[in-house]
Parts: structure tokens; C-alpha cells; sequence
């Protein structure tokens, strides 16, 4: 496993991590997705390159997230393990082949899992029905997020690993 | 397929790709979390001792990352009143012919209030000390209605002390790092605020649910309360300052109460020094950790 793997993967679960945390001022129905993002960027890497993600990086991420936004904890660290064993139960996972509509329709599967766990996990913590709208509602900007997202971190790999985009896409 | 260049990713899946899916992992560690989640709710002390700890750890770095986010934070701001634009213009228009009115008697009413202090040697209200912070992050989860800011103890801010934004009052320090504090939001499920409602100065609790808007509990029996109602803190139990506008009656019916200001798009909070011996009663009481929507007593904080 090459450090410099591990160095991309790392640093942008970090970057992520602290955008999710600062404020973004969304209205109050989309409040989910800063944190959904963690999720859209270890799914990418769960995909792509999953030695670099284990899970109790998966875990301690959402812990820290749990922490600093003061919500009870082992909450987004439950949700996320659980959208990221989704991710690599997946056919294909592991093999680079997250791209396409495999890859959104990976994604998509994983976020209506993990928002589903985090939806039911918030009813049983409160011991009452929540409303669905808010998850529903970030679950669904996130999977519109996944694409421009996907680019992005596709484009980041590349230019880390020395290689051209235009190559990288004709490979696919 | 031909390799052009090494690519660490492509070599890492397809040499070493993992065949197992983790599930022993994984029910570790939903476990761990499911322990972690149960100790939470019980409110255990181990969930407390480093909390904020970390959260003022970890505040420099969210300190330093608001401020290349700023673009997109300004550009969510501006998506989300773009479909709130024409309804914006129209109350304020209302609002202002309405102002107008209210200015003249206003400066009336404070010339005589001069004129009546002076003759009765009224002790004035002391002019409180403040400071200002930015808010550096937000709670992202179905539970907490908080915000943390980058100013604490070493500041001078204790646990109590009010927390007003650019449109009045947003909520009270809940707890105080050295250089970070927590401030809960009146909209938290956990806030309780004592109000005054309407020009007859109605007593009420202000409540929160978690939901944009706060309801008000405890209204004397028989009492009116009309849509448009201002509502200001009381200052009962000497916590908060009096006075400090929160928003207005926006259903008579139910008491629901739209807070002047916009608690999700929070930037810069001013903490307000009021010190009572209450708000060192504040102090002195151990932190609770926040306690979820429904299963939450009133009287928790």
C-alpha cells in the first residue's frame, strides 16, 4: 500500500470532516448533508482504494463528528460504517469500478442505507417517530452532489498520481 | 487495457483488493457504537470528560477552515433566499409602515421615561460588558440545536451568560472551553427561556422542540396572545438580561414564536456579560449532555 494513497485518502477525509463541521448555513431541511458529504468521500474511497479506508477510520471519523456537534455519540460513526459496508458489499467493489452509473447507483444504494440506519437510529435515541423529510431530503442533494463530487476527487487521484485526466478517462 | 503511468490507486485495487467485506469489523464496531449511543442516553459522566476537550482541539483547525468556505457558505445563504425574496420584500414593507408609527411614540415615550427616572432617582440598568464571536460550527445531527464559538473562558465567558445575534436573542452558553464555547440555541429541545409576550407583558416559557420555531408553555390562564406579538426575555430567575428581543407570535393558536433571527445562518454572536449569582449557580452545576427530542424533561437544563 503506497503512502502517498493513504496520504491523498486521509487528507481529504479531513478536508471533508472540517467542512462538514463549519457552518454552512443551510436551512434547517438540508442540515444532514455537510455530514452526508463524509460519507459521498468514503464511499468514493471505499470504492477506489479500500486498504486506505478501514473501518474503524470510518468510525473514528464519525465520532469525531459526533463530538464536535455535540450529538449523542457513535451516532454518524454508526451510520457511516454502515453506508461503507454497504459500499463494499457491492459487486465490484474493490476494483476500481466505482465510476459510471455503477458507481451513482452504488452511491445511491449506500446513502438510502446509511440515511435509513441514521433515520432509525435517531427514532430509537428520541423513542419517538421522527420526520423522514429532512433525511429524505439531504439523501437526495446528496446523490445529485455525487457526481460533481466523484469529478472532483477522480481529478485529485490523477493529478497526484502524476497521471493526465484525458488518459485516466480513456482508460475507464 | 494499457497502463500509461503507475497509478497508486489502480495498483493498490487490483493487486491487494480486499475480498472479505469486514463483517466482523463491522459488528464490532456497531457495537461500540450502539454502547456508545446507550451511554450517551443514559448521560453517563464518561460521555462528558473530554468532549469539549477535543471539540477545543479540534477549533483552530474549523477556526481556520470557515474562512476559505465563506464563498460557498455565502452562495447556500443566497440559494436559500432566493425562494424567500418576494414574501421578504412584502413583510418588510408591512413591517416598516408599521415601524414608522412606532418611532414617533417611542421617542415620545423615552423623553418621558427620562423625565419620570429623574424624578424618582430610578436605579438604571447597568450597561453590560460584551463580546463578539464567530461561530465556527454547527450541529449537523437530528439532536442538538447548538453552535460553537471561537471565544471561551479565557475571554471571560461563563456557562449562562446570553448569546444575542444581529436581530436579538439566539440562545445561552451552555458550556465554556478556554477558548471555545457552546451555545445553545433557543430552538433546542432543551431551552427553556421565561418571556414576556405582547404589550400587556404576558409571562411565558419559551420552549424549544428542535423545529424552527419555539412554542410558548405556561400562558396565564385566559390571556390573548395575537399573531405579530413581540416577545422579549423576562430576566425571572436572574439568568438573562431582560428585555432582549427573540422574535414574534407567528401562531396565536398553537404559540409558536418565529425568532427574529436566523439561528442557521448564525456568523458573529455577541456573549453577553450579565453575572447574577444565578449565572454562578450556572456555573457551578455539573454540564449535562444533550438529551434527545421527546424523552426530555422540562426542567433538564
Amino acid at each position: 500500500m503506497s503512502l502517498l494513497s493513504n496520504l491523498i485518502v486521509h487528507f481529504s477525509l479531513l478536508v471533508v470532516l472540517l467542512a462538514a463541521m463549519t457552518p454552512l448555513g443551510l436551512a434547517g431541511d438540508y442540515r444532514f448533508v455537510p455530514a452526508g458529504l463524509v460519507l459521498a468521500v468514503m464511499y468514493f474511497w471505499a470504492c477506489r482504494a479500500p486498504r486506505s479506508l478501514p473501518y474503524w477510520l470510518v468510525f473514528l471519523s464519525g465520532l469525531v463528528v459526533d463530538i464536535v456537534s455535540y450529538g449523542p455519540l457513535g451516532y454518524w460513526a454508526s451510520v457511516y460504517v454502515a453506508g461503507i459496508y454497504v459500499a463494499r458489499c457491492l459487486p465490484g467493489h474493490g476494483e476500481g469500478r466505482g465510476r459510471g452509473l455503477a458507481g451513482w447507483l452504488g452511491f445511491v444504494a449506500a446513502a438510502a442505507v446509511a440515511f435509513a440506519v441514521a433515520w432509525l437510529l435517531a427514532c430509537g435515541y428520541s423513542f419517538q417517530t421522527l420526520p423522514l423529510a429532512p433525511f429524505a431530503k439531504s439523501t437526495g442533494v446528496l446523490i445529485a452532489l455525487h457526481a460533481p463530487l466523484t469529478w472532483i476527487l477522480d481529478a485529485i487521484s490523477r493529478i497526484a498520481a502524476g497521471r493526465p485526466v484525458a488518459n485516466f478517462e480513456r482508460r475507464g | 487495457m494499457k497502463m500509461l503511468r503507475p497509478d497508486v490507486f489502480q495498483r493498490i485495487n487490483r493487486t491487494q483488493a480486499p475480498r472479505r467485506r469486514g463483517g466482523a469489523s463491522v459488528a464490532i464496531l456497531a457495537l461500540c457504537g450502539l454502547g456508545l449511543l446507550v451511554l450517551s442516553r443514559i448521560d453517563h459522566p464518561l460521555v462528558h470528560k473530554g468532549r469539549m476537550a477535543i471539540t477545543e482541539l479540534v477549533a483552530p483547525a474549523l477556526q481556520a477552515f470557515a474562512v476559505p468556505l465563506r464563498p460557498v457558505r455565502a452562495l447556500a445563504e443566497r440559494i436559500s433566499q432566493m425562494s424567500t425574496t418576494a414574501e421578504d420584500v412584502q413583510r418588510l414593507v408591512e413591517e416598516n409602515r408599521r415601524l414608522r408609527v412606532w418611532e414617533a411614540r417611542a421617542r415620545e415615550l423615552e423623553r418621558r421615561l427620562a423625565d419620570l427616572g429623574a424624578l424618582a432617582r430610578v436605579v438604571g440598568e447597568p450597561n453590560l460588558k460584551f463580546i463578539t464571536a464567530r461561530v465556527i460550527a454547527d450541529a449537523v445531527g437530528p439532536f442538538a440545536r447548538t453552535v460553537l464559538i471561537n471565544a471561551g473562558r479565557e475571554h471571560g465567558i461563563k456557562p449562562g451568560y446570553a448569546v444575542i445575534g444581529s436581530d436579538g436573542f439566539v440562545g445561552r452558553v451552555l458550556e465554556a472551553g478556554a477558548r471555545a464555547a457552546r451555545v445553545l440555541l433557543l430552538t433546542d429541545i432543551n431551552s427553556r427561556i421565561p418571556v414576556l409576550v405582547g404589550t400587556h407583558g404576558l409571562r411565558a416559557i419559551l420552549v424549544g422542540s428542535n423545529a424552527a420555531e419555539p412554542r410558548l408553555e405556561h400562558l396565564p390562564e385566559r390571556s390573548r396572545i395575537t399573531a405579530g406579538d413581540e416577545v422579549v426575555t423576562s430576566g425571572s430567575g436572574g439568568l438573562l438580561p431582560r428585555g432582549l428581543r427573540l422574535g414574534v407570535v407567528s401562531s396565536a393558536d398553537r404559540g409558536d414564536v418565529r425568532p427574529h433571527g436566523r439561528l442557521d445562518r448564525l456568523e458573529h454572536v455577541s456573549v453577553l456579560f450579565f453575572d447574577t449569582p444565578a449565572t454562578e449557580l450556572a456555573a457551578e452545576t455539573p454540564q449535562r449532555a444533550p438529551v434527545p427530542d421527546a424523552a426530555k424533561k422540562p426542567a433538564g437544563r
